[in-house]
């Protein structure tokens, strides 16, 4: 057992004990280190003005622990030290190389991209790390060569300013001369970290503080034995739900145990079950890792995963996460539902697989045992003959939790509907499969009559609420229209124009 | 002083990049929770659950008991503060009330107690511990609340808000056309990025506070007097403020906490608003409810306008959002009548937040010439063309300078208005609907007294200073170059410093206005200075010119006809000085009585909404600005940028929701207030008329911090009424009011 917590900081090494470790990233930088360029605005992950890279030892495909260290930005008011351990952060104070602004903050300073300079240090680390890994894909050596605008604004999504309208920002990323940029691996050769880093994973990190107690254990085995034994313990992923409740106070756990050091649930990978695609993710797989995936794989699901949080929340928070949360507006369990995938979890009796439809038993209720986590998902992938076609209602167009999801799926066999498959989320306590629409589609010709008879159905079985995020007559028409949506968009017909 | 052509003003107007860039992009700016102090101590404000009532008991002993904690302090054991004065009463407190004065609760989050102790974790554990049991009563958060006392507003900051010219009522029922319909816009919160942070540090009876303030003066003044110690023991610090749009203008309850709670512990407190606290505890914009009806000829002349209602204050306090504020002076019409009531609710005090009276009023009227372009079937830039103001028709005072004609114009031109269908819902793109909508902008330019002193040193360096603030509009940067433009000197050769009360007075940094006449009245005071002595002293070669002879080119003095050149640094030398210190005070500007002062501009539109889903996208934004001298392009253009941003917000997304039971916010974090992210962002073109204002003040400029956002909401709400045919008055414009 280990005690401390190793971490890096700008390439210095910091070991960190339980009385400093219940504390996010960003508090300890500031007020421990008095490094104060990283800036708390929010807490919760809805700013990106704490963003710092954290390199981590492991490879961006989600393999096991390789040989050396990659980079990405993370919020870092909810990560929380233990989340951390073995890590090395770079925050904006460690950005320069040669004593002098690095090619994104000199972009920043002459475009103009600091008002107040409050948000700007949380935008520096987030361009970094486009910078970073757009360097890294090799695209730029000794050349000059900049990231497109469609790049760096999807890079800054989770980046909050309230005084620039971004403009300012956007053209500074632009103006980055990627042949100019030093990589992380540049600036901080890695190879003592590495070394240091493999050789204190062995060994299990538990900390304890007046009666709080962090775990990483390093084995399956023994983290399921911690669950059985242990009262209350909270099983933290990527952390980019379970620490969002521990800055409000909402949730006050004894019992921490992070995944980070278990071995074994990095795996994504395509398996071919007779015949049909099946996608393995492990547990630790981020969303981020996914989303690059689907990129070819299903542009339908990858298209919702673009939109999810932000860069910073994908690169921490994973699909296991999102699916053990339970939120019914949680935007990956619809396709989950809409696939019929299986979640594979281990105990100490072994392992099992829970269909997704299984899954809930009511709001926020897993059925999961006590000495259960969750560590594989296991997903089918479409046919390319299905229509299917994902929806994410929001305010904003990224970095929002969603007030209405839908997910459709539909097999033709000539023009008729042989296979249906709705599922709603924000209209009850958990994301559903409606089986009256299915049933009503079932065997009918693929026209826009089908769908606006079955938009009257969906209308009549869900009994939605009024909530922040849209009333409850807003989620049934919704609902209603979201299937001639669906038609208009599977069926390439112009479209007749008809003002609500 | 005189007046010299804004043009030879060297430097200032070109775009120079920002100084303080490196700083900030490295992380090294310090704000003022980010000042280190020996001994330091945290404190976290703790705040009441309910909105309307009493505290009945409030237990502590969990949270005194709590590992590191070194105080707690409730309205049982607060030492005394001497009473406070308001904003509005000549004080800088945002509220009248002391906090932990007594055990009564006027709104949610209220302070009811401060937790002091050696960590941030520890203060924020033990403050979680805090239980308090109230006798509660029904809070009265909603306008139509029967409960709820509503009475006549009369002034604000001196000037009545009733105002009234012909009659309007009797003219309106006379007129061909008619609209006459309310509008609603509700309340919102400023949500700079930096929280509000305050560290107070006492000294014997010495007092030193790092405040994110826009008001250092002010702050310092108030605090003297709650401790009863001379104003000259006070310093308040403030050097980078991390955003404030008028939330940081006033003092808020939690510096007095700070200070009290350092008092009390004997060491120095830090004490940093969460992002909650920023919707309860730092003021916010109030809601309003607005009738505006419009009358006019067959031909679109407007022979009557009405701006009549409400918005809200404290229970225990009094502020006006004056939304009627522009509306006598933006058209020509011969009979008006504007009058605004308040009604009390268990908020907190609302404050001035970016163009405060003219977001929301601007809104209401600007959609109503939409409403009234359509009534009567006349182009919305046409029928502005028709009703305009050539003379302000509220005082009869010629403009000191307009050019909102050039904005329409220009405007439209950019944004392809001629493209626009009058017949609403006519345009399509696939699932989406189309539409183009513009509104006019105005804000009036704001003058406070202040003053600056500024220093020629040996090597010829000049350094200003004044205690102004640098809340991103670049101050620092302006004001260097205001200087160095009125020198004649390059920019590097000239500091300015700020943020810092041991620094000649600067007035609160709001309403647009900032210390660039003071900096210029000192740099001109450089020049009289060093003139008179020249032509005073025998040691000069102009000696025995008379001083109004000697003037100042390029940086050089010179006599006309005479060969001779000397620069600030020859002269220095040849009087024998070893440098040369002068002060500036501005005074009112005399001119104001005479003449209307303000900018005005217009904004164009494009959106698109999806006829499924209700989603608004704003796709394409042109707003015009005829603001004066433009002292610095970039740093004015991103003003404008980041006002229509807001503006976009407050159509489309932006409210602090009440929950109508508890009086509680609803929407207490950036995940749930929704502020713009980049995606949400359209291209944003902006354009200046350029304008040369000999009235307004010596530099020529207008002021550009506010006027952006102003009408920016009406544009988008006539823009979507054009695409779909909806009129919505009620902001934001969500999906939900378009469907249901
Ligand atoms: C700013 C912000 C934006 C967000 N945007 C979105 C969004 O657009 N769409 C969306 O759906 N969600 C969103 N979320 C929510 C969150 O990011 C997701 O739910 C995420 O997938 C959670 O993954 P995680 O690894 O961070 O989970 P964690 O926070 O680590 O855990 C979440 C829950 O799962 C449990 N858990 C974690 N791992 C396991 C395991 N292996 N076995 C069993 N239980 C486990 C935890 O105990 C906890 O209850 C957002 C959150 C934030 C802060
Ligand atoms: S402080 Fe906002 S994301 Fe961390
Ligand atoms: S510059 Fe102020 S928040 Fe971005």
């Amino acid at each position: 057992m280990r005690d401390y917590i190793l971490l890096y900081v700008n390439g210095r090494e910091q070991r960190i004990s339980a009385a400093q470790a219940f504390q996010p990233a960003s508090d300890y930088l500031r007020l421990d280190l008095g490094q104060c360029g990283t800036k708390v605005v929010c807490a919760e992950g809805d700013c990106g003005a704490c963003s710092v890279m954290v390199g981590r030892l492991a490879t961006e495909a989600g393999l096991e622990p390789g040989n050396e260290l990659t980079y990405v930005p993370i919020n870092s008011c909810i990560q929380y030290l233990y989340q951390l351990d073995c890590t090395h952060l770079i925050t904006v104070e460690g950005l320069k190389f040669d004593g002098q602004l690095n090619p994104v903050q000199q972009s920043m300073v002459d475009s103009n991209g600091a008002q107040c300079g409050y948000c700007t240090p949380g935008f520096v680390v987030a361009m970094c790390g486009l910078a970073n890994d757009l360097q890294s894909q090799q695209q730029c050596q000794g050349k000059t060569c900049y990231p497109s605008e469609k790049q760096v604004k999807d890079s800054l999504t989770g980046n909050l300013c309230r005084c620039t309208g971004y403009e300012a920002i956007i053209n500074a990323g632009m103006a980055v001369d990627l042949g100019r940029y030093k990589s992380f691996s540049e600036l901080y050769p890695d190879k003592e970290m590495v070394a240091n880093f493999k050789a204190h994973a062995q060994n299990e990190l538990m900390l304890k503080l007046g009666g709080r107690t962090a775990f990483n254990p390093t084995s399956l085995s023994s983290a399921c034995k911690f669950l059985n034994e242990q009262e209350k313990v909270v099983i933290v992923s990527g952390g980019t739900d379970v620490s969002v409740n521990m800055n409000k106070r909402d949730l006050v756990p004894a019992n921490v145990m992070s995944t980070a050091a278990l071995p074994g649930l990095s795996e994504l990978k395509v398996l071919d079950e007779s015949g049909r695609k099946v996608l393995s993710v492990g547990a630790k797989v981020t969303l981020r890792q996914l989303e690059n995936l689907m990129k070819d794989l299903v542009p339908e699901f990858h298209k919702i995963l673009w939109v999810y949080g932000s860069p910073q929340i994908r690169h921490a928070g994973t699909l296991a996460g999102n699916i053990a949360n339970g939120s019914p507006i949680a935007d990956s369990t619809p396709f989950l539902f809409l696939m019929e995938a299986e979640i594979e979890v281990t105990g100490c009796g072994g392992v099992r697989k829970i269909p997704m439809a299984e899954f809930y038993k009511g709001y926020k209720q897993l059925s999961l045992h006590k000495d259960e986590l969750i560590t594989r998902i296991l997903l089918p992938l479409p046919h390319a003959n299905e229509l299917v076609k994902l929806y994410k209602i929001s305010r904003r167009q990224h970095l929002d939790i969603s007030a209405f999801t839908a997910a459709i799926r539909i097999s033709l066999k000539g023009n008729i509907i042989e296979r249906a498959f709705v599922v709603f989320g924000g209209v009850g306590p958990v994301v559903m499969r409606c089986a009256a629409v299915e049933a009503a589609l079932l065997g009918t010709t693929h026209e826009l009559v089908t769908y606006e008879a079955a938009g009257k159905i969906a209308k009549e079985v869900i009994t939605p609420i009024t909530d922040v995020r849209g009333s409850r007559d807003f989620r049934l028409a919704l609902a209603e229209n979201i299937l001639s949506k669906f038609y208009f968009e599977t069926a390439s017909n112009e479209r007749e124009f008809a003002c609500r | 002083m005189s007046i010299i052509e804004t043009t030879k003003l060297g430097l200032v107007g070109k775009g120079l990049d920002r100084l303080d860039g490196p700083f900030k992009v490295m992380g090294k700016a310090r704000y003022s929770a980010e000042f280190p102090a020996k001994k330091i101590t945290y404190a976290v404000g703790v705040g009441a659950d309910i909105a309307n009532g009493k505290i009945r008991s409030i237990n502590t002993a969990g949270a005194e008991a709590a590992p590191g904690v070194i105080a707690v302090i409730t309205h049982k054991n607060r030492p005394p503060l001497v009473d406070g004065k308001t904003f509005a009463g000549g004080g800088a407190q945002g509220e009248l009330r002391m906090p932990l004065a007594d055990n009564v609760i006027n709104h949610a989050g209220q302070y009811i107690a401060v937790v002091v102790a050696e960590s941030l974790e520890c203060a924020t554990y033990a403050a979680h511990l805090i239980k308090a049991v109230y006798i509660e009563e029904d809070p009265v958060v909603v306008f139509d609340d029967k409960r709820a006392q509503r009475y006549p507003a009369k002034q604000w900051f001196g000037e009545a808000v009733t105002k009234n010219r012909g009659e309007a009522q009797t003219a309106l029922l006379a007129s061909a056309v008619s609209v006459d319909n309310k509008y609603r816009t509700p309340t919102q919160s400023h949500n700079p990025m930096e929280t509000h942070a305050t560290m107070a540090v006492w000294e014997g009876d010495k007092l030193t506070v790092y405040d994110a303030t826009q008001g250092l003066y002010n702050t310092r003044k108030a605090l003297a007097l709650s401790f009863s110690v001379p104003e000259s023991n006070v310093r308040v610090v403030c050097k980078y403020i991390g955003g404030a749009f008028g939330c940081k203008g006033a003092m808020w309850p939690h510096v007095l906490l700070t200070t009290l709670a350092a008092r009390a512990v004997n060491r120095p407190v830090k004490l940093v608003l969460t992002r909650a606290q920023m919707f309860t505890n730092v003021g916010h914009r109030a809601e309003t409810e607005q009738r505006v009806a419009l009358g006019a000829t067959a031909d679109g002349a407007i022979q009557a306008i009405i701006h009549h209602g409400t918005s809200h204050t404290a229970v225990d306090g009094e502020f006006v959002e004056v939304f009627t504020k522009a509306t006598p002076m933006m058209y020509a019409s011969p009979n008006l009548s504007v009058s605004q009531d308040l009604v009390k609710l268990n908020k907190q005090m609302p404050t001035f937040m970016r163009a405060p009276g003219e977001t929301p009023g601007m809104f209401a009227l600007e959609s109503a010439m939409d409403e009234l372009s359509s009534a009567v079937k006349i182009d919305p830039v046409d029928l502005r063309l028709i009703n305009y103001a050539k003379r302000d028709p509220d005082s009869g005072h010629p403009f000191s300078s307009k050019s909102l004609i050039q904005c329409y114009k220009l405007g439209a031109e950019k944004i392809g208005w001629n493209k626009r269908s009058a017949t609403p819902g006519s345009r399509k793109e696939g699932d989406w609907l189309l539409g183009l909508g513009m509104a006019s902008a105005t804000y009036p330019t704001v003058h406070f007294n202040s003053m600056c002193n500024g220093l020629l040193k040996a090597d010829g360096t000049f350094l200003f200073t004044s205690s102004t603030h640098e809340m991103g509009t670049g101050t620092c940067t302006v004001m260097s170059q205001i200087g160095a433009g009125r020198l004649g000197v390059p920019v590097e050769l000239v500091t300015f410093e700020l943020g810092d009360t041991d620094l000649p007075m600067a007035p609160i940094s709001g309403g647009s206005a900032t210390v660039g006449s003071a900096v210029d009245g000192a740099a001109v005071e450089i020049q009289n200075a060093l003139s008179k002595q020249l032509s005073e002293s025998p040691l000069s070669p102009f000696s025995g010119v008379p001083q109004e002879k000697i003037v100042v080119s390029g940086g050089k003095f010179t006599v006309v006809g005479k060969s001779e050149t000397l620069s600030y640094v020859d002269a220095l030398k040849l009087l024998k000085l070893p440098s040369l210190e002068v002060k500036y005070q501005t005074h009112f500007n005399d001119k104001a009585k005479s003449f209307s002062m303000h900018s005005f501009g217009a904004h164009f539109v494009e959106v698109k909404v999806d006829q499924d889903l209700g989603t608004v996208r704003v796709t394409r934004v042109v707003s015009v600005m005829a603001n004066g001298r433009i002292a610095n392009e970039k740093t004015c253009r991103s003003q404008v940028h980041g006002g229509v941003i807001m503006g976009i917000g407050m159509a489309l997304e932006e409210a602090t929701l009440f929950d109508s039971r508890s009086g509680r916010v609803v929407n207490r974090s950036l995940g749930e207030y929704y502020v713009s992210v980049n995606a949400d962002i359209p291209p944003i073109e902006v354009h200046f008329i350029a304008e040369t204002d000999k009235e307004i003040n010596s530099i020529g400029a207008k002021g550009i911090g506010e006027i952006g956002i102003t009408g920016v909401a009406a544009a988008v709400a006539n823009a979507v009424y054009n695409a779909t045919g909806k009129r919505i008055r009620h902001l934001p414009i969500t999906a939900d009011k378009l469907f249901v």
